[in-house]
């Protein structure tokens, strides 16, 4: 793989876990706000604007290692991701009042928060989608047919499949009491769902894995570990979970390689000049390092940590 | 019928103009909060302790909605302007992608400052996390700033081969680094984010000073007392780098300068034009202080750039002239109004116990806002219609998608209504927590 392609993909597997995990807490505090109010916020309260703030480091890695692809996706996306954008300002806007607003306000800041957080999920997913599987995109013009791009099948599926994989991850990591009993079915059809959207709409994506035995083991083995995922009741499971859905992501991304638009274009075509790309890799990896420090800091400070008394 | 480049236009700007308010807030008020803090530990004065901690709530939700308006304009960059962005990605890209490990190093320890408030032993270890958060939003500052100064300064990249054929060769992917605008423009802006981000607060404790009562009194004037140190640091930089600022403007972007300074025509010994509108190509109802702008650039027998050097088709606006003045201008009010209050001070006529002190600071807030907007939507004007001066046109770069449209009537709105409720959730937050509680709880 590309290491600037793989290095983007990295950081983009980092963000959309963190997103769908936050896209579970959104659903949870919807449907059962009072139940897991504290589990949810003490995960919450902390990570949501480094949540954001991957968000912004994707973009600009997308912006430092496809320049070139720029004017394609900023012609087409411009509405989706506005329209992502806009709703942000809720989501971010909205967390932060409910924390300090007092509990007669506090669970109508949530739930402004909790849709604006599923409207984002909902655009960005969709240009997700698009950029995928090529839906509603005419790459020769960089425009899109808005409505096809938001309401085409491969989408929807997507899209649902997110909403079940959050309620799963959700439920290991939150031990969410309201979704209890589905959870685990959550993951499982999450994850068939993802497979069945790929083999109807973007065959190529699964066409190795046809007549690759490893493949087909691995893909059974992996809804075999959901399956057990689900079925766990001790504390691991709230760990394993993000590991799950990390993996996931890049188990995606390693079938997608290296196209985009459903085949259509290769992302390697519109990758960086040799004169800036190793000043990107050089600069991912020494930032890397630490933010890899400073997350866990900052894992040990807000997670682990007990109060000090002085 | 109004080009979709100018819905462009408009949405960037007014992007911009609310995130550089946010900006400002967000590079200020760390410096202010850790400075309470150390006095309050150094001290052991409750006073800045309580202070600390409020002002770090106020940070929390005005860092959500800054941090949002931030991703927008990230976005925005490459949504609106796509081929600028496609160029900016293959030659100076770098300083805005360590900016984003300098927006985590703010956020990841914003985090840990506010929710790890009390698991540190050693409370010089928690204020040193707040020191992290003010260098990631300055470094942030600072990173976001040299792309700008790419804009107006392009290297780094053979601009005659780009301007005949569009296509990038020579790249030298360092060079945004001290583009011959980089160093100045840093420094102006730095000191202006401290300026006007530290105004608003030491303005909410002259306002709320004036409302206090015997509890709470002391509180607010220390409170003013620390946030007027900042300003006076910030004030002067402010002053001396904005002159600085506008001597280099003449070496590296005449024309600009030209526009700054109402030059219409090159001239020896050139006065300084004070005020003044164009009517069909004449300058009419102005000031001139007759060899002040040649005396002030060092040199008064060489000519001063003038607008009719330049092509009349991309000559920027001339109401950036007068933008520049009512800056210079309000500038130099700020200064004066800061040496007085300072002088009062050293001579113990009790400034920030004179009522009508307190109520020229809170009017005074409100217009250091305005100084920050004018003196960016000035700068920023001067440089039309060129996105990259004397490479890419505003026209050239933009997207013409006639959805911007529905978006930017949108944005408005939603900002029109988001930083008032703002303020009123944060008013909401102190009013829930009242201060006399939180002087005397443990």
């Amino acid at each position: 793989m590309n290491t600037l392609y793989g290095i983007n993909y990295a950081i983009f597997a980092v963000f959309l876990t963190l997103f769908i995990i936050e896209v579970g807490v959104a659903l949870t505090f919807l449907f059962a706000y009072k139940e897991n109010k504290e589990r949810l916020r003490r995960y919450l309260n902390p990570i949501w604007e480094i949540t954001g703030t991957f968000a912004v480091f994707y973009i600009v890695n997308l912006e430092a290692t496809y320049p070139s692809a720029l004017t394609i996706l900023g012609n087409a996306y411009l509405a989706p991701l506005l329209g992502a954008a806009l709703f942000l300002i809720f989501r971010n806007a909205f967390i932060a009042y409910s924390e300090y607003a007092g509990l007669a306000r506090e669970r109508k800041y949530v739930t402004v928060y909790s849709i604006s957080t599923l409207v984002v999920a909902f655009l960005a997913i969709a240009v997700l989608a698009s950029g995928i599987s090529g839906t509603g995109i005419n790459i020769a013009s960089g425009s899109i047919n808005l409505v096809s791009v938001l309401f085409n099948p491969f989408f929807l599926l997507m899209f649902l499949s997110v909403v079940l994989i959050a309620l799963f991850v959700g439920h290991e990591i939150f031990d969410a009491t309201a979704f209890r009993k589905i959870g685990p079915v959550c993951g499982v059809v999450g994850v068939v769902l993802v497979l069945l959207a790929l083999h109807i709409y973007i065959p190529y994506m699964l066409q190795n894995l046809a007549g690759n035995f490893a493949f087909m083991a691995f893909v059974i083995v992996f809804l075999v570990i959901t399956i057990v995922l689900g079925l766990m009741h001790d504390g691991s499971a709230r760990y394993l979970a993000p590991v799950w859905l990390f993996y996931s992501i890049v188990f995606f991304g390693r079938l997608q390689y290296p196209y985009w638009f459903g085949g259509l274009s290769s992302a390697l075509s519109y990758l960086a000049n040799s004169a800036t790309a190793p000043y990107v890799i050089a600069i991912t990896l020494i930032g890397g390092l630490f933010l890899v420090a400073a997350l866990s800091y900052f894992v040990y400070m807000a997670y682990i940590k007990k109060g000090e008394s002085y | 019928m109004i080009p979709i480049v100018d819905f462009d236009r408009f949405l960037m700007g007014f992007s911009l103009a609310v995130h550089i308010i946010l900006a400002s807030v967000g590079i200020a008020l760390p410096v202010v909060i850790v400075l309470a803090e150390i006095i309050g530990i150094r001290k052991n004065d409750r006073h800045f302790t309580v202070m600390a901690r409020r002002l770090s709530l106020a940070l929390v939700v005005l860092f959500a909605v800054g941090t949002a308006s931030g991703t927008l304009v990230a976005l925005e960059l490459f949504l609106l302007w796509p081929k600028f962005m496609a160029l900016v990605g293959q030659v100076a890209i770098l300083p805005v992608y360590i900016e984003v490990f300098a927006f985590f190093l703010e956020s990841i320890f914003l985090a840990i400052y506010i929710y790890s408030w009390d698991k540190f032993r050693n409370r010089y270890a928690h204020a040193l996390v707040g020191v992290a958060v003010a260098v990631g939003a300055v470094a942030s500052g600072i990173l976001i700033t040299l792309l700008n100064s790419f804009m107006n300064t392009p290297v780094g990249f053979n601009i005659p081969v780009y301007l005949q054929n569009g296509t990038v060769t020579g790249i030298q992917p360092l060079a945004v680094f001290s583009s011959p605008a980089s160093s100045i423009e840093v420094m102006h802006v730095v000191a202006t984010s401290y300026f006007a981000g530290t105004f608003i607060f030491c303005a909410y404790m002259a306002l709320m000073l004036l409302r206090s009562d015997a509890l709470t009194k002391d509180y607010y004037r220390k409170g003013l007392a620390l946030t007027f140190g900042i300003l006076i640091f910030a004030t002067f930089a402010s002053i001396f780098t904005g002159a600085i600022s506008i001597n280099t403007l003449a070496k590296i972007q005449p024309e600009k300068y030209a526009a700054f300074e109402g030059n219409l025509a090159p001239v020896v010994d050139a006065p300084e034009i004070i005020g003044g509108i164009l009517v069909n190509g004449t300058l009419k109802d102005y000031i001139a202080i007759p060899g002040l702008q040649g005396m002030l650039l060092g040199n008064e027998s060489a000519p001063v750039p003038g607008l009719s050097q330049y092509p009349s088709g991309t000559r920027p606006p001339f109401v950036v002239h007068d933008m520049f003045d009512a800056m210079v201008f309000l500038g130099f009010g700020f200064g004066l109004f800061i040496i007085g209050v300072f002088l009062m001070e050293v001579f113990r006529l009790k400034p920030f116990e004179r009522r009508w002190v307190l109520r020229l600071f809170v009017v005074a807030g409100v217009f250091a806002v305005a100084l920050l907007e004018l003196g960016w939507a000035a700068a920023e004007i001067a440089r039309q219609p060129w996105i990259i001066y004397n490479v890419m046109l505003v026209s050239q770069a933009a997207n013409y998608s006639s959805s911007v449209v529905p978006f930017a009537i949108l944005f408005v709105i939603v900002y029109i209504l988001i930083l008032p409720f703002t303020m009123f959730v944060l008013l909401r937050v102190f009013k829930d927590r009242p201060l006399p509680a939180d002087l005397v709880s443990k």
